[in-house]
């Protein structure tokens, strides 16, 4: 603390704990802060670099969406520009480096609000979410053995442009790719047009 | 005021209202540019316990507030999440860190004082006091950049057969064609109502000078335009006008054509010598407040008296508390960190967009460039790479760095941006030997700053919610309570260093009104 308090002149050093109003901060090792300038202070997502919540997201499934940007499953199509973003960042992981990443992304608590950004009939979104529920729960808290995530700790925006990215045909249509697939076939079925904007207000309320 | 002369004018405003009144009124008139300052600030020196600062992010804005906050007696810290301050004033060397997301990668360049890049701001026109008053202030020696080389080209792949041709030649067709739509309405009695018999007279002649018409005012080619043969010692045998209709529908004509006329770019432009980054280098020798590099703020909350600032720095989270605070960090990603501000001030830091600018440089091993004559200056293309810029400094040495692509298109910067390096490089080298001859044999290294791609940058320059530029800017011009926002992202000059100087300085006007009401 000596070193800190002569580098640092005035401002005085208070210790995190007396933080008022704020959210607990963690240290980030290092290696992830990097994660942190886009998906934003203890990866609690960031509407305007659009990288989402990612903090407390189940292990497997962050592992998952890592290897699937690796692969070129995710984050190569042209109209996916969110996605190209991420997808250097995972493509020089090693299989390691990835799991590892994925044990913190899952330690870090879950973010407690989010803002709404997207409006819709709640009920409307409810009765489509019937067909969602036997993979991701009906708390929308997900389901390891069918590698459905979490939606309930997610930002909206971000839950909007995956529903319509797997719809068009931007995500989970690479024939390697069974889990995406599977969730790109229940998309199919939000044809509506304001299908998606209900659902994701319901899963707002999860 | 027909029979009051200008100069007349302003000596009887001088004897009525003092120099102030001069001033403003030359300004009425058109005389002078704008009413800035060429000279740094001149705070209130602080008084009382109350001078602690905080200054989060050391761009451009934030190195200027820590100077004049320093002169004036408060104590100042500055965090900067990169490894380096400057933000976007980044100038690359050989073996820098080029810290773009995902892709790290270093600068290849020769290691020689003369081979260096200029990735972000390259230019300072006249009109910038801020910046140019800085530059004398803190002792950044400067040349003048050629912005404008009438031995460039113009290229267009759907135009002139994909020729490029002499930007010297577009002006001068332009000019010529331009003259002869004048001449035709004045032979069709298109300005009888306007204009006298003599005024149309001197309309005419100005114009077949202008455009340097035959006396039929036909436009059959200038000598202007470039000569076929050495004019030396035979006569000058015009080059072909190009095809009018062609012109028109070229875009890249365009570009050429109005390289020097928008405000920023009226030449000469100015550039510190050996980079831009003397700028940074030119506050840094000035200032003599902690800054703390690597140190990525987290957090940021008023209270009541001052603000709190969380962030990581060697491996700790640390939390100062701070009488005030300046923050430069840029909105997009100030939009992703914990903070308290008002929800109305969070929105409207949540509604700037991000700008996709980028640069593309070649160290090239043999300056060719100037056996075509160019010494500085713009090529324009309709390619991908848009423009082609030729160093002014360092004329008729051995090596040289260009730059290869700067392009204003977000949507193909977007997918220039998800390209790997070494592809970039390829695309940006093919597009040039459409330009210049064996271009891309000259190549012994490249490097692509990507703007939204840069660590702790991500973009430039800020976009403003369309058709509500004010209301964002009223909402982020002003302090909550002891928080300013600065940064040219707060100004009505984005992607200008004169815009972050401006910024800076009217926060610390907001800031000198709240320390007299706070004293008072
Ligand atoms: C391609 C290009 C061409 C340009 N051409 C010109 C030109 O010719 N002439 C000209 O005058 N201007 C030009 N500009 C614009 C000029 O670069 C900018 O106006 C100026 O540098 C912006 O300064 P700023 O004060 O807004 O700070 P910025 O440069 O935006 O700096 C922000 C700082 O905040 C830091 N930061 C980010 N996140 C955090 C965090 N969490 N914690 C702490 N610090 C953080 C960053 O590391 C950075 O140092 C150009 C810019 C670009 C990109
Ligand atoms: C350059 C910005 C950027 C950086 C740096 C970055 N991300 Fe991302 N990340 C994104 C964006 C944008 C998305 C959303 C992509 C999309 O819309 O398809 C994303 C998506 C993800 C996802 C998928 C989330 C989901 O719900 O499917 C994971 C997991 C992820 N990032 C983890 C990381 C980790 C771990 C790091 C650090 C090692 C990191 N990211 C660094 C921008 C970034
Ligand atoms: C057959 C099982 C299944 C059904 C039914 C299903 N999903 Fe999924 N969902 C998945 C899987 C598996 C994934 C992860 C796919 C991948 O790896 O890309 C997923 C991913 C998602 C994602 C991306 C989350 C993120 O963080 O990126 C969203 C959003 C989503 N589902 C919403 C829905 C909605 C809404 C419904 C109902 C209309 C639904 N899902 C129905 C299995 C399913």
């Amino acid at each position: 603390m000596k070193f800190v308090m002569k580098l640092v002149s005035g401002a005085v050093l208070v210790a995190a704990s007396t933080m008022a109003g704020a959210e607990k901060l963690e240290v980030i090792p290092e290696q992830y802060q990097v994660c942190t300038v886009c998906h934003g202070t203890m990866l609690r997502g960031n509407s305007s670099t659009k990288a989402p919540a990612i903090a407390g997201l189940q292990s497997w499934y962050v592992s998952k969406q890592l290897t699937s940007f690796k692969k070129e499953w995710r984050g190569k199509h042209p109209q996916d520009v969110p996605g190209t973003e991420m997808y250097p960042v995972a493509a020089g992981m090693s299989e390691k480096e990835i799991s590892a990443a994925a044990k913190f992304v899952a330690s870090l608590p879950v973010p407690t609000s989010t803002s709404a950004t997207v409006t819709g009939d709640v009920e409307a979104g409810e009765k489509l979410y019937s067909a969602c529920k036997a993979c991701h729960g009906g708390k929308a808290d997900g389901n390891k053995l069918l590698g459905a995530p979490s939606l309930a700790i997610q930002n909206d925006w971000y839950l909007k442009q995956q529903l319509i990215n797997y719809r068009d045909g931007i995500r989970g249509s690479h024939p390697e790719d069974s889990k995406g697939a599977s969730m790109a076939q229940a998309a199919k079925g939000l044809s509506g047009e304001h299908d998606i904007d209900n659902i994701v207000a319901y899963i707002s309320t999860l | 005021m027909k029979n009051l002369s200008r100069r007349k004018l302003l000596l009887l405003m001088a004897s009525i209202g003092g120099t102030t009144a001069v001033y403003n009124t030359a300004y009425a008139l058109g005389l002078v540019a704008a009413p800035a300052q060429g000279a740094p600030l001149n705070l209130k020196p602080a008084t009382g316990n109350k001078k602690k600062v905080l200054i989060l992010g050391g761009g451009i804005a934030g190195l200027c507030c820590a100077y004049e906050l320093e002169k004036a007696g408060y104590e100042c810290t500055i965090l900067d999440a990169s490894h380096r301050v400057g933000g976007r004033n980044l100038t690359l060397r050989s073996g820098d860190l080029i810290d773009e997301l995902g892709r790290p990668n270093y600068c290849k360049f020769d290691k020689d004082p003369n081979l260096y890049f200029n990735t972000g701001p390259a230019r300072i026109p006249g009109h910038h006091r801020r910046l140019l008053g800085y530059c004398k202030t803190l002792g950044v020696p400067l040349h003048v950049r050629a912005n404008e080389s009438r031995l460039a080209y113009c290229h267009d792949t759907n135009a002139f057969g994909g020729k490029p041709i002499c930007i010297g030649q577009i002006i001068s067709d332009t000019r010529g064609f331009m003259s002869e739509l004048v001449e035709k309405g004045v032979k069709a009695g298109a300005f009888d109502k306007e204009l006298s018999k003599e005024d149309i007279e001197r309309l005419s002649g100005f114009s077949k000078m202008y455009g340097d018409l035959a006396d039929t005012g036909i436009y059959q080619g200038t000598e202007r335009a470039g000569s076929k043969r050495d004019r030396m010692l035979e006569h000058v045998e015009t080059n072909d006008v190009l095809d009018f209709k062609e012109m028109l529908q070229s875009e890249t004509w365009r570009s050429a054509v109005m390289a020097s006329e928008p405000y920023d770019w009226a030449a000469p432009v100015m550039e510190p010598i050996g980079g831009m980054d003397q700028v940074v280098e030119g506050f840094k020798r000035a200032i003599k407040s902690p800054i703390l590099l690597k140190a990525q703020v987290q957090s940021v909350q008023t209270t009541d008296s001052g603000v709190k600032i969380s962030f990581q720095h060697e491996g700790q989270i640390k939390t100062l508390e701070a009488d005030y605070c300046f923050n430069n960090i840029p909105a997009h990603l100030m939009n992703g960190i914990d903070n308290n501000l008002p929800s109305e001030y969070a929105q409207a830091l949540g509604s700037i967009g991000r700008g996709h600018l980028f640069k593309i440089a070649f160290q090239m091993k043999k300056r060719f460039w100037e056996d075509e004559g160019i010494y500085g200056g713009i090529s324009y293309t309709n390619q991908k790479v848009r423009q082609l810029w030729y160093p002014s400094h360092d004329i008729n040495t051995e090596k040289g760095v260009m730059l290869g692509a700067y392009s204003w298109v977000d949507s193909e910067a977007m997918e220039i941006e998800a390209m790997d390096l070494e592809d970039r490089l390829s695309m940006a080298a093919a597009a040039g030997d459409k330009i210049h001859k064996n271009y891309s044999s000259y190549i012994e290294a490249g490097a692509s700053v990507m703007w939204a791609r840069m660590n702790h940058m991500m973009g430039c320059s800020a976009r403003l919610p369309e058709g509500k530029e004010d209301e964002v800017l009223a909402i982020l011009g002003k302090p909550v309570g002891r928080h300013f926002m600065i940064g040219d992202q707060v100004s009505r000059h984005s992607g200008w260093q004169e815009g972050a100087l401006a910024s800076a300085h009217n926060a610390l006007a907001h800031f000198s009104n709240l320390v007299t009401e706070l004293n008072a």
